[in-house]
């Protein structure tokens, strides 16, 4: 009996092994080919140690956009803001749904749920935030458009406060005296960590993975965030090497470290959030399950 | 938080037509109108600002007008320009990425003809009526060209120790068979190097003897050139198939990389790391670095040719008439192009004994702040300023010789209107994709797949396709 639980246990573990590093391979398989020169990436292909090691694809990134840095500190903020404010009106939204005594609310219900199937397209979209709101080239142009309210997160924190808010606990509440704000701050609210928590996670890593919104509302590119910087540099490289364009002569295409470059890209944008996720997971793992199957 | 966010939005858009402090007090005058220019750039270009500023010293002192400078990189360039047009934010603007004609249809250019006519002799002096017609449409003028090769010699870069073990030297004409038998022996002398790459990443060849008549799909083309009038399948013209013939051979005996559709390497990295001989590639004057030239097909320029890369006025521009103004003084003054495309001398480039200029010590385009130099394709008008040590010192000279000696296609100057035909054309663009790349490596038997794309092509319309575009051409020439 033991012997036989010991043998599942070295299978289930020799499959999680195995899972593992099929998850964490591709990585080192990123890092090792962004440290190794361009002309070894041709000749030998990808190496899970870096052949003929050289910081070439960090330095070239950081010499041809000095505002990397700058855009670490646009995104963190546009980060830190946005999140702040998306969970905040997100939780003011789907509170109120959640209880049944909302007046019209059904109607409020139905207007959530209907831009979750329509929009307006981008360019109308592009001309309410540029010739009405005037957000073009300001940080808020960053925050506020597409990522700001999500249908879908209102909808999963509405579910979950019907399904783990009891009514009795409200009324309890009440009969002591609290009002509908202290209800929600000091009952409600410390009750929904698990989902304030993967709302938070989900909305900062759209923030956090955002470059639309630099692309279209943002041509200073002072102002650029980081996924944007990163994503002009490589689409960039990928005009001058794709020979499209008839007349890129000048250009030594053979000096640019396209594909370590990419590689270099791709671990500079997703090292903030790893260094991160750990602390959420726990948190995150929970919300979704308790959000998802109760709701 | 938000409200200074918001005070701060609104500060810098109204600020928009002085967009530095320091023009302020000019524009206070009354008489100093801004006008925003809209460029494409591949590289960073951190002292734009500086620029701009020296630029409009010039500008504001001899014409009262300020140039607000706006530069889109070119990743960016597709979804950034076509929303511009939707707003009054850019007065000229490049069209590029999307057609000339497309713009035009839409009504978002402004006719230029009557500005044309009145232009100063100095602006007719850099652009004839004549090469005018490359950006006309409907018998108006809607942009103004850039100056980059109009035309192309089509020809094998072929690395440069390898030419010269072979005895092929730079700028020799060759023909297909002289290519056949070199790649062969090649191939031979050095088996563990691909013969022949792709000039992009994975297409053999950007263009060849056959003129999309301004369409970049090649839904019915001019063969030969563009020296025929008559429009055809691309699939069914000789030009095509004796192409194709060749790099099938090619690619069967193995002197062709057999993933050649999913290559993503350019060819200066694969010939640069010596793993690869030879590729197709199309030029004008300029050289590339350890490699020689051949010529397979003359210097010609295709219908479309001007209106690739060209400058307009954006219909919701509030003042026109300032636009124009700028734009002749983009053609025509010298410091100013010189300071748009080379930057401020002794911070962006300094200048060699020989009239050309350099990067500073260390420097390349991508770092040194302004790299525009390399872009000279790009800004509006390069002839006047000072070529890169690259290109030598008769480079833009070089460039204009060059472009007055390009074999124009017959059709020079049309562009195909797509909109009778909508629904073939993107069912036929949507064939093309499938085979045109594909049959062009020689990765695919050549008269089996040929068959099955053209009974596909039946169905899909392209008939009513090249009716509409031999119509239209009819219409064009008969003008």
């Amino acid at each position: 009996m033991v012997s036989k639980n010991k043998t599942g246990q070295i299978v289930l573990n020799i499959i999680f092994i195995l899972l593992t590093i099929s998850v964490i391979a591709p990585f080192l398989l990123l890092i090792s080919s962004s440290l190794s020169s361009e002309s070894a990436l041709a000749e030998f292909g990808y190496n899970f140690f870096p052949k003929d090691f050289t910081l070439d694809a960090y330095t070239y990134l950081f010499k041809s956009s000095m505002k990397i840095t700058k855009g670490y500190g646009i995104t963190i903020l546009v980060t830190a803001v946005g999140t702040v404010c998306s969970v905040l009106m997100t939780t003011l939204f789907a509170y109120p749904l959640s209880r049944k005594e909302l007046p019209c609310r059904y109607a409020f219900s139905f207007f959530v749920f209907f831009t979750m199937l329509f929009n307006g397209g981008l360019v109308p979209t592009y001309m309410m935030w540029t010739q009405t709101f005037h957000i073009k080239n300001t940080l808020l142009a960053l925050i506020l458009p597409g990522l700001l309210l999500n249908a879908f997160y209102i909808i999963m924190m509405r579910s979950f406060f019907t399904a783990n808010i009891p009514d009795a606990l409200l009324e309890a509440a009440r009969i002591d005296g609290a009002g509908e704000y202290r209800i929600l701050w000091e009952v409600v609210l410390p009750l929904s960590k698990p989902m304030m928590a993967t709302i938070s996670l989900m909305v900062g890593l759209g923030y956090w993975n955002d470059w639309m919104n630099s692309m279209y509302y943002i041509t200073d590119e002072n102002l650029y965030s980081i996924q944007a910087i990163l994503n002009t540099i490589i689409t960039n490289i990928q005009y001058l090497t794709s020979g499209q364009s008839s007349v890129t002569s000048g250009v030594d295409v053979s000096k640019l470290p396209s594909v370590s470059i990419r590689m270099a890209i791709a671990v500079i944008g997703v090292l903030p959030v790893l260094c991160i996720y750990p602390f959420f997971q726990k948190y995150f793992v929970k919300g979704i399950v308790v959000g998802g199957v109760k709701g | 938080m938000a409200t200074s966010l918001a005070a701060c939005g609104g500060g810098s858009n109204d600020g928009s037509s002085s967009s530095s402090g320091q023009s302020d007090g000019s524009a206070a005058s009354g008489d100093i109108k801004s006008v925003n220019v809209t460029i494409p750039t591949v590289y960073d270009l951190p002292d734009k600002d500086m620029v701009e500023e020296a630029i409009n010293k010039i500008t504001e002192e001899k014409y009262q007008l300020h140039l607000d400078l706006e530069f889109i990189s070119t990743g960016n360039w597709l979804q950034q320009s076509n929303l511009l047009f939707t707003g009054d934010e850019a007065d000229i603007i490049a069209a590029f990425m999307t057609p000339l004609s497309t713009y035009v249809k839409n009504g978002q250019m402004t006719d230029l003809t009557d500005y044309y006519a009145n232009a100063s002799e100095e602006f007719k002096a850099v652009w004839s009526a004549d090469e005018m017609k490359g950006t006309t449409i409907d018998g108006k003028i809607y942009a103004v060209p850039n100056l980059r090769n109009f035309g192309n010699i089509i020809g094998l870069n072929i690395d440069a120790d390898i030419a010269a073990e072979f005895n092929i030297e730079n700028g020799q004409t060759l023909t297909m068979e002289d290519i056949d038998a070199f790649l062969r022996a090649a191939h031979e002398a050095y088996p563990d190097r691909y013969a022949l790459v792709p000039q992009g990443s994975d297409s053999i060849t950007s263009t060849w003897t056959w003129d999309g008549l301004g369409d970049e799909k090649f839904i019915g083309v001019l063969p030969k050139q563009g020296q025929v009038t008559e429009v055809q399948n691309l699939f069914d013209t000789e030009d095509f198939r004796e192409f194709c013939t060749w790099t099938r051979s090619w690619y069967t005996d193995g002197l062709i990389m057999q993933d050649i559709l999913s290559n993503t390497q350019p060819f200066q990295t694969l010939i640069g790391n010596d793993q690869a001989i030879a590729c197709f590639d199309n030029y004008s004057v300029n050289n590339v670095a350890g490699m020689i030239r051949t010529v397979v097909v003359t210097n010609w320029a295709q219908s479309n040719s001007y209106q690739a890369l060209c400058y307009g006025i954006n219909q919701n521009s509030k003042d026109k008439d300032a636009a124009w103004k700028a734009m002749e003084i983009l053609y025509t003054d010298a410091e100013v192009e010189t300071l748009l495309t080379d930057g401020i001398e002794g911070t962006h480039y300094t200048k060699n004994d020989d009239g050309t200029i350099s990067f500073p010590e260390g420097k390349t385009a991508a770092d040194c702040g302004y790299g525009m130099a390399e872009g000279y394709w790009i800004t509006p008008y390069s002839g006047k300023t000072l070529p890169l040590d690259v290109n030598g010192p008769t480079f833009f000279d070089d460039l204009l010789k060059f472009n007055e000696e390009s074999l124009k296609t017959k059709a020079f100057g049309f562009a195909f209107d797509t909109t009778e035909v909508t629904d073939q054309y993107t069912a036929c663009c949507n064939i093309m994709d499938k085979y045109y790349k594909a049959l062009m490596s020689g990765s695919v038997d050549i008269e089996s797949t040929i068959a099955q794309a053209n009974a596909e092509f039946e169905a899909a319309g392209l008939q009513d396709i090249i009716k509409a575009k031999q119509e239209q051409l009819n219409a064009y020439l008969a003008q």
